[in-house]
């Protein structure tokens, strides 16, 4: 399982990833994430996330009925998450070739 | 409150009828805990219904209000609370004086119809209504502590009912006997009753005001 402090910096450009794939609502997110190893997240970790895109314009979000009843909150990604999400992309894959390359020296040095 | 605001308030209430006893407690205590929050009315809605619509929906999947929001409701209340909008200071100031007005029109009618009822039985004056500086205290009194139990109520939504309400049964009745004890019986006005109606209505056009330019 991964740690919850580790995936704090991560998640909200993992949400944004999902999201820019296709119109989505918070339960699917929740979903698509256990799906991809992150483990069981409920849907109440990720809403105030989806929060905080929306108030960031991120996202943009529609109310429309589900076909199991219930209203969901639908969410698409906007221009600012798009370009947001290129960031967080070419970030992530910077920190991840600085930690692959010091793990590459301490298994070497082993 | 908006006309939005109005609106929302009562899609929600409808919508809440279709909850699970289950999930409806758990939804009034997180919109207990909510209610205190530095956010607006209308911002308190649209999460109301948020949540409103992940139990349904999770009920419909066979899932308890936990696996819907997880085991701390607190926690989550207080991470969608620090992702809203805050209320500006001057926002802030007219919430407060807005949920204040409505308990003293309240109080007022109460002085008035009670005056009224003693002056009538004793056959004594009842154009005027005789203050005295204990009901203006106890008044005063009574309007800070309510608006202090529910700040106490709404910071403790998840805990103990019991305990909660042993402790607001005790400040009161404290309150009660320190009040009888303390404060003089001394009459300091006896305004006309057209006057005291007309203060009553004055507060509440303000209420009405304030309630109306808040979202």
């Amino acid at each position: 399982m991964i740690p919850s402090q580790m995936l704090k910096g991560t998640l909200e450009g993992c949400v944004l990833a999902i999201i820019g794939r296709s119109e989505t609502y918070g339960y699917e997110i929740a979903d698509k994430l256990g799906g991809y190893g992150f483990g069981m997240i409920a849907e109440g970790t990720i809403y105030p996330l989806l929060l905080r895109l929306e108030k960031n314009g991120l996202v943009h979000t529609e109310y429309r009925a589900s076909e199991l009843g219930p209203k969901r909150k639908y969410y698409s990604l906007s221009d600012a998450g798009r370009a947001e999400l290129r960031r967080f992309v070419e970030s992530y894959r910077e920190l991840e070739s600085a930690v692959n390359r010091l793990f590459k020296e301490e298994m070497n040095n082993e | 409150m908006s006309k939005r605001t109005k609106l929302l308030n009562r899609e929600n209430c409808e919508a809440e009828k279709n909850l699970s006893e289950e999930s409806s407690t758990i939804q009034t205590d997180i919109v207990v805990y909510i209610r205190n929050a530095n956010i607006s009315e209308y911002n308190k809605e649209i999460v109301r219904r948020d949540i409103i619509q992940m139990l349904l929906d999770g009920e419909k999947r066979g899932q308890s209000p936990s696996d819907v929001i997880g085991d701390d409701y607190k926690a989550f209340c207080d991470a969608v609370i620090s992702e809203m909008p805050q209320l500006s200071a001057k926002e802030r100031i007219l919430t407060s004086i807005r949920d204040v007005l409505p308990a003293i029109c309240a109080l007022f009618g109460i002085w008035i119809v009670f005056s009224l009822i003693s002056s009538l039985i004793n056959g004594e004056d009842w154009t005027h209504i005789p203050l005295t500086v204990f009901e203006l205290i106890a008044g005063a009194v009574i309007v800070i502590v309510a608006q202090l139990i529910v700040v106490y109520i709404t910071k403790c939504s998840f805990e103990n009912k019991n305990t909660r309400l042993v402790v607001i049964l005790a400040v009161i009745l404290l309150l009660t006997v320190a009040a009888y004890l303390l404060i003089p019986n001394v009459v300091i006005m006896s305004p006309h009753i057209t006057v005291s109606a007309a203060f009553i209505i004055l507060v509440y056009i303000i209420f009405r005001a304030i309630d109306n330019a808040l979202d």
